[in-house]
């Protein structure tokens, strides 16, 4: 039986898979030492919805199988994840994060799980999640039915959502990838106040089929990782068309970065006002050592600020209707009542108020600001802007506090969710510390340029070691 | 333009606010934090914000989203 040092918890999919090949250690092992740590340390940080052991160790037997055959099915085969828990898995529960749904349970595996599966990478739990993915507006890192997520980095912060569970256990080694869900911010905050490497992707990428609905138009499925390069390899499995998803844009992602364009060729957007009054000045120094080494990869620069566009009210009033609709029967029948987080329960309950003309207002306003962005991705490639604009919040505090006070200048301040109401892909990369917390960097492109992204992400690890870095004590 | 603000839209916009508004006595607006009012409330300042951004009746949305 192999023993497992701690760094074999923070290895890239590449690093592990050449030594699964190697036959340094067998699939089974591997999985055994995920799920050890998964099921040990993930309640540490309120981080494990279920584990999935039995599953992962027939899976990881079919993997030692193929393995001795020379049976080689990619990068990902062998290697442990563990999804949100807004996926299904057939014949285990599937809960959203949400007490009223705790007996859920579907008989299909949701689309994304299928494709990993199929590339022969072993499911070895589902995290933990704030309840609905949010959709009714929470202010507390309270609102889920596992607590409130905690980061390894510091366990009185908060691990970010909604993908809290995705977020922590990657940077705590629990898993060596995990699978989140985005519908405005919840894959990038979690992978910037958790020093993980999060890739959304463009919408329409990956199939939603099996997956939590909250906003038909917004939802996308994405990945937290250990570097952009993981970020890559992970989207090229689970991209791709999918009858199952009326949102699915029939493309596949094949991870190149190679044949990227020299980074002298492409013009980088950015806003001087968020590395400065934007940010959280305890933030500022590492956020501007980590845009001066963007800066110094040699790009075209243009200073660019986000049309004036009432993002946050066209954002909102699209989730809540959407949310609201989906959630329908809940609101009706009373059980929303159960949900952990009080101005959760009243935003769903007010969505259904929304007058049919206030969401197509929004919507209608949403084609302006995917118009301005074909403008600016005319001259500009890639837009840089801190992914947050300061570190994890304290758990026991209301979100939208301090750090996010409005500057006078507009900047890319906005861009979480005006790139998700354009559908942009986008990746977050760990950019450095405030006070012991991570800070996140996002790169921002137009829609299926994930490769550009990852290139420039790619690029900035080989610079930097900030996604290198683990937590203290994680077990 | 003139056309968009018919009293069928001028109508509709009172209509959508009066189930708020009758279920809010004027007394209680400034009573403590009700959850669900500040809900409500935060939905009528977002329909605020749209309705006072410049739209021309000609913009279609997409209703099949794609980005």
């Amino acid at each position: 039986m192999a023993q497992f040092g701690e760094d074999i918890f923070f290895s890239t999919i590449a690093e592990l898979n050449a030594r699964l090949k190697k036959r340094e250690f067998s699939a089974r092992e591997l999985a055994a030492a995920f799920c050890d740590r998964l099921e040990k340390t993930g309640p540490k940080y309120n981080a494990l919805a279920l584990s999935l052991r039995d599953l992962a160790m027939r899976k990881a037997a079919d993997v030692d199988d193929d393995l001795r055959r020379e049976r080689f099915r990619g990068p990902l085969q062998g290697i442990p994840f563990a999804v949100k828990d807004l996926l299904t898995v057939a014949g285990k529960p599937t809960t959203w994060g949400a007490e009223p749904y705790a007996g859920q349970v579907f008989d299909y595996d949701a689309t994304v799980i299928d494709k990993l599966e199929g590339a022969g990478a072993v499911l070895t739990g589902k995290l933990a999640m704030v309840e609905l993915a949010g959709g009714g507006g929470y202010r507390y890192p309270s609102a889920s039915m596992t607590g409130p997520g905690l980061n390894p980095w510091d366990v009185t912060r908060w691990s970010g959502g909604s993908s809290s569970g995705s977020g922590a256990a990657v940077a705590a080694g629990l898993t060596v990838f995990a699978i989140g869900s985005e519908t405005s911010g919840s894959i990038m905050t979690p992978a910037a106040f958790c020093g993980v490497t999060g890739l959304r992707p463009t919408y329409g990428y990956v199939s939603r089929y099996g997956a939590m609905a909250l906003s038909w138009t917004m939802d996308k499925i994405g990945t937290l990782c250990r570097s952009a390069e993981d970020c890559g390899l992970t989207l090229q499995e689970i991209s791709g068309g999918d009858g199952k998803d009326p949102g699915s844009a029939g493309k596949r992602f094949y991870y190149a970065p190679q044949f990227v364009r020299k980074f002298a060729d492409l013009t980088v957007g950015y806003a001087p006002s968020d590395f400065e009054e934007s940010a959280a000045e305890s933030s500022r120094p590492a956020l501007r050592e980590a845009w001066r080494v963007i800066k110094d990869m040699g790009f075209r620069l243009k200073e660019v600020e986000l049309p004036d566009f009432p993002y946050g009210a066209v954002t909102g009033t699209i989730i809540r209707a959407e949310g609201s609709a989906v959630f329908e029967p809940l609101i009706a029948g009373g059980q929303v009542d159960r949900l952990a987080d009080k101005d959760q329960i009243a935003g769903l309950k007010a969505g259904l108020e929304i007058p049919a003309k206030d969401y197509l207002r929004a919507m209608r306003i949403r084609r302006l600001i995917q118009d301005e962005f074909r403008k600016l991705f005319v001259d500009v490639n890639v837009l840089v802007t801190p992914s947050r604009f300061g570190p994890a919040s304290k758990v026991e505090e209301r979100l939208g506090g301090a750090g996010d006070a409005k500057p006078k200048s507009r900047g890319l301040r906005d861009l979480i969710p005006a790139g998700n109401l354009a559908g942009l892909p986008a990746l977050s990369l760990p950019c450095g510390f405030d006070g012991g917390l991570p800070l996140g960097i996002s790169l921002v492109g137009r829609p299926f340029y994930e490769n550009t992204l990852l290139a420039v992400g790619r690029e900035f690890q080989q610079a930097t070691d900030w996604h290198r870095r683990r937590p203290p004590a994680t077990t | 333009m003139r056309a968009a603000y018919t009293r069928r839209e001028v109508g509709a916009a009172l209509l959508a606010a009066a189930p708020a508004l009758a279920a809010v006595p004027p007394q209680q607006e400034t009573k403590a934090q009700d959850p669900l009012e500040e809900a409500r409330r935060s939905v009528r300042e977002a329909a605020g914000e749209l309705a006072a951004f410049p739209l021309e009746m000609s913009k279609e949305p997409s209703f099949v989203f794609k980005p």
